[in-house]
């Protein structure tokens, strides 16, 4: 009698399965027209979720009740006003660096010129001691 | 009696729920063996800074590669970081660090609180602020990136943008020609962008995971049917564990006007490509002007972003290598291709960079 639970058929004849079904599936999803379908029926459910939260916010107004629509909109005011912290936090930062190396630069100038001041002063001072000793040898 | 025992109302215990999500949670700790607990990135990392969602890490690296340029990693809005960090064997952030100082964002998970941030928001004022923050504790001037997926558009843009902040960038099966988009790209450019700008605080991540189960049927099933033939070699079992738990990390959703953006101007318009790119402020982004030398990795059999979807802009005169290898999306960073991957991109960064050998 012919074995119809014979593990290797079944194994055969789900393989078989799988294969037959994966190349209609894969077919199915890459089709434009099964795409633009579901695109046309998300569409629909995305109209009528919003519509349905626009009467939950309407009812919740009738109530004097904060609705979730405004609890996001206050949300996404305190990320902004963060996000501006955040900005300003970091222009002060380019500040203090931009400060820190214009002092640094405006300390190297003042370096420079105290530096020159020397060496002049040294010039000036050397050929006066010069006559001053020969002053005192006459 | 039959009609009756339908009609009876069904008892459900409410209190029993906890308990069964326990059992499963139990179920599959037991499945996964000493894996179970694998952390969420191996390498040893420390926060150093956080603006909102957002999250910078920096990885341990030795002292002598302080001086050296510094690398930024972007992962994808859509998914967790840690793909980049998986296990010690498959880990590209771990010879990174290795060898240069090593960041890498976490973007976390945003909430309805984000939902009106722009794409712009994540490619100009989240990757200056964090550009700007590593080159004032690095004291360079330029930095390294490597964007993974969504994040290597990131980065791209950002080294349109400001091309003087940016040495290289690296672009790990990332999407910029959105003319070729593959399987994504037909259902976007069908996707309804404005009834779910209207609608949607956010793409929800279940949903982002169920798209891509849903274009590989069968996908799920085969997968388990390698389980069942595998489950003996440890190994496996491991990288198994840690893949399937990084996919259920799905909580990761798309804030619903940056999503709006990506769709429309990016697959719907393909935008970047064409050059045509604006900031909110009216300044073009102009492909033109990017300096960073560029390496594309892409893979031949990745379904999420084919390799035409890769090809830089016309525009882009910028120097770049491009290395293509017979693996999928994810394949690219933890398959067997892997080593190849890992030693191209430090190869790629040693180039001009003093006194770090190539392997």
């Amino acid at each position: 009698m012919f074995n119809f639970f014979n593990e290797e058929l079944m194994k055969k004849m789900y393989d078989e399965w799988e294969k037959t079904m994966s190349t209609h599936l894969e077919k199915m999803v890459h089709d434009q027209g099964f795409v633009s379908e579901m695109a046309k029926a998300m569409a629909s459910t995305m109209t009528g979720k919003a519509m349905a939260s626009k009467a939950m916010d309407d009812s919740f107004s009738m109530m004097n009740l904060p609705s979730r629509t405004e609890m996001v909109k206050a949300l996404q005011k305190l990320t902004d006003l963060e996000e501006r912290l955040l900005d300003l936090t970091e222009k002060f930062d380019d500040f203090v660096a931009e400060t820190k190396s214009a002092r640094g630069a405006m300390q190297r100038s003042l370096d420079r010129i105290e530096e020159k001041l020397h060496t002049h002063q040294a010039g000036a001072e050397a050929p006066e001691q010069k006559s001053a000793k020969k002053g005192s040898k006459k | 009696m039959k009609a009756g025992f339908l009609k009876r109302p069904m008892k459900v215990n409410m209190n029993m729920y906890p308990q069964i999500d326990s059992m499963i949670d139990d179920f599959f700790r037991k499945q996964a063996g000493r894996w179970a607990d694998l952390p969420k990135g191996v390498t040893g990392r420390r926060e150093v800074f956080r603006a909102g969602n957002m999250k910078l890490f920096k990885f341990d690296s030795p002292a002598e590669v302080e001086g050296r340029t510094p690398m930024l990693f972007v992962p994808s809005l859509i998914n967790r970081w840690y793909i980049l960090d998986l296990t010690e064997e498959t880990s590209l952030v771990k010879p990174v660090a290795e060898k240069f100082p090593t960041y890498m964002i976490d973007w976390g998970y945003p909430g309805c609180e984000a939902s009106h941030l722009p794409f712009e928001h994540f490619y100009k004022r989240a990757l200056n602020r964090i550009v700007k923050f590593i080159c004032r504790e690095s004291g360079h001037e330029k930095i390294n990136m490597l964007g993974y997926c969504i994040g290597g558009t990131l980065s791209y843009l950002y080294s349109c943008i400001e091309p003087e902040r940016v040495n290289k960038v690296i672009l790990l099966a990332s999407p910029i020609n959105f003319e070729d988009g593959g399987i994504s790209g037909l259902y976007a450019k069908n996707f309804p962008t404005e009834q779910f700008l209207e609608s949607m605080e956010s793409m929800p991540g279940g949903k982002i995971a169920e798209f891509f189960n849903n274009i590989q049927p069968f996908g799920v099933i085969k997968k388990m049917q390698m389980f069942q033939k595998k489950h003996q070699d440890e190994g496996f079992v491991k990288m198994f564990v840690a893949m399937e738990r990084w996919i259920a990390d799905d909580g990761v959703n798309f804030p619903a006007k940056a999503y709006y953006d990506f769709i429309g101007d990016f697959y719907g318009k393909n935008k970047l490509a064409k050059n045509e790119l604006t900031l909110s402020d009216g300044t073009a982004i102009d492909a033109a002007r990017r300096t960073a030398e560029c390496l594309i990795l892409n893979a031949t059999a990745d379904h999420i972003v084919p390799v035409p979807a890769t090809a830089l802009p016309a525009a882009d005169a910028a120097p770049r290598e491009t290395l293509t290898y017979n693996t999928g999306h994810i394949g690219i960073t933890v398959g067997k291709y892997g080593a190849e991957v890992r030693k191209n991109v430090i190869n790629f960064l040693n180039k001009g960079e003093e006194g770090v050998a190539n392997v």
